[in-house]
């Protein structure tokens, strides 16, 4: 009789946590979003898409000039940031003037946009940007006034990164 | 002006009307690489629910293009009003983390948002930046971002509310333990019946 007792109080036990557990099974869903309306896309471009810089050597100063053009359906805010240049055993890092195995990157928009010196940190760079407006803009690489400098067939990589947001 | 002069120029004007009106989406098709929706806003996610939701990346250019795909923590002062900054990225994962596209192409990335059921996530409104990255083109490269605007309910999703299990286990196991030490009582007392 004991025996039967305690087995009605297991199985009570076990069907009060089991049953909860089933339902959870049975229920568990992912839901989907479907959006739909106008759609917003973000687009902007670079021009020239692509820079690099041949036979670089210390002390020395690379510019170019861009065009940032915002193809999106809505005004866009930019932010620029940039890398250390790294590779073939060597490293600048990237600081607010050059100097020893230092390197600078300036920003130069046109107009009243202004200008910085580029950090690993985005920083705001063209804002409130309206559709199909482009602006120009130039950058400048200043390369450490001393260090290690990349010998024929080496390269450090850095980048520039643009990025951008709805506004 | 007779009956078939009307119709040509109602004709014309309305062809005239479409091409003006189309002409922005074509151009916007033309031009570089795009993420679409440019913000998506999801309600009242309940703790412990997973949402889906896609987002599109397309390649306009007449060249292959690879991106990678993250979630980020926006800048607190880029942030929308009344949203604040998602706690943790893990919540957000992908299912194309990577995503590598033929020239004029497109690709729908789902975006899976779990929200924890644990922790004090809820009745919150969090931003999330969904980005995608191109590939470094020689020293540059550019990010594109879709603004997520999350907002959960302070309810649990239907699930295992443990709190709840253990309470009904405990008064289940004492109303039973009850019964059985009372068992011979509660036999008389069913027998009067």
């Amino acid at each position: 009789m004991k025996i039967k007792g305690l087995i009605l109080l297991v199985l009570a036990a076990t069907l009060a946590v089991a049953v909860p557990i089933a339902a959870q099974a049975a229920n568990d869903a992912t839901i989907t979003i479907t959006m739909s309306g106008p759609t917003v896309a973000i687009d902007i471009e670079v021009e020239p898409a692509e820079w690099s810089i041949e036979s670089v050597q210390l002390n020395s100063s690379y510019t170019k000039d861009f065009t940032l053009v915002n193809h999106s359906s809505v005004r866009v805010d930019t932010t620029i940031a940039g890398t250390d240049a790294e590779g073939s055993g060597h490293r600048w890092r990237l600081r607010g003037f050059p100097s020893n195995n230092a390197y600078e990157i300036e920003y130069d928009i046109e107009g009243p946009g202004g200008d910085g010196n580029i950090t690993t940190t985005p920083t705001d760079f063209v804002q409130d940007l309206a559709q199909d407006q482009s602006k120009n803009f130039s950058l400048t690489v200043k390369t450490p006034s001393s260090g290690d400098s990349p010998g024929g067939g080496e390269a450090l990589q850095a980048t520039v990164t643009i990025h951008a947001v709805q506004g | 002006m007779n009956g078939k002069g009307w119709l040509k120029w109602a004709i014309g004007v309305l062809l005239a009307i479409l091409t003006i009106s189309s002409a922005p989406a074509l151009a916007q098709e033309a031009e570089g690489w795009a993420i679409s929706p440019g913000e998506a806003r999801i309600d009242g996610i309940l703790l412990g629910e997973s949402v889906n939701l896609s987002i599109t990346v397309a390649n306009n250019k007449d060249s292959p293009l690879a991106f990678t795909m993250s979630a980020e923590i926006p800048p607190e002062s880029e942030l929308r009003p009344g949203y604040e900054q998602i706690p943790d990225t893990n919540w957000i994962t992908f299912d194309s983390p990577l995503v590598e596209l033929d020239a004029l192409s497109r690709q729908e990335v789902i975006v899976t948002v779990t929200i924890p059921a644990s922790g004090d996530w809820g009745g919150r409104s969090y931003e999330c930046w969904l980005r995608a990255t191109s590939e470094a083109m020689g020293m540059l490269q550019v990010e594109l971002d879709c603004r997520l605007l999350l907002s959960t309910s302070a309810a649990y999703a239907r699930g295992i509310d443990w709190i709840l299990v253990g309470v009904i286990a405990g008064v289940v196991v004492v109303a039973g333990a009850m019964a059985y030490s009372n068992r011979r009582a509660i036999k008389r007392w069913a027998g009067r019946w």
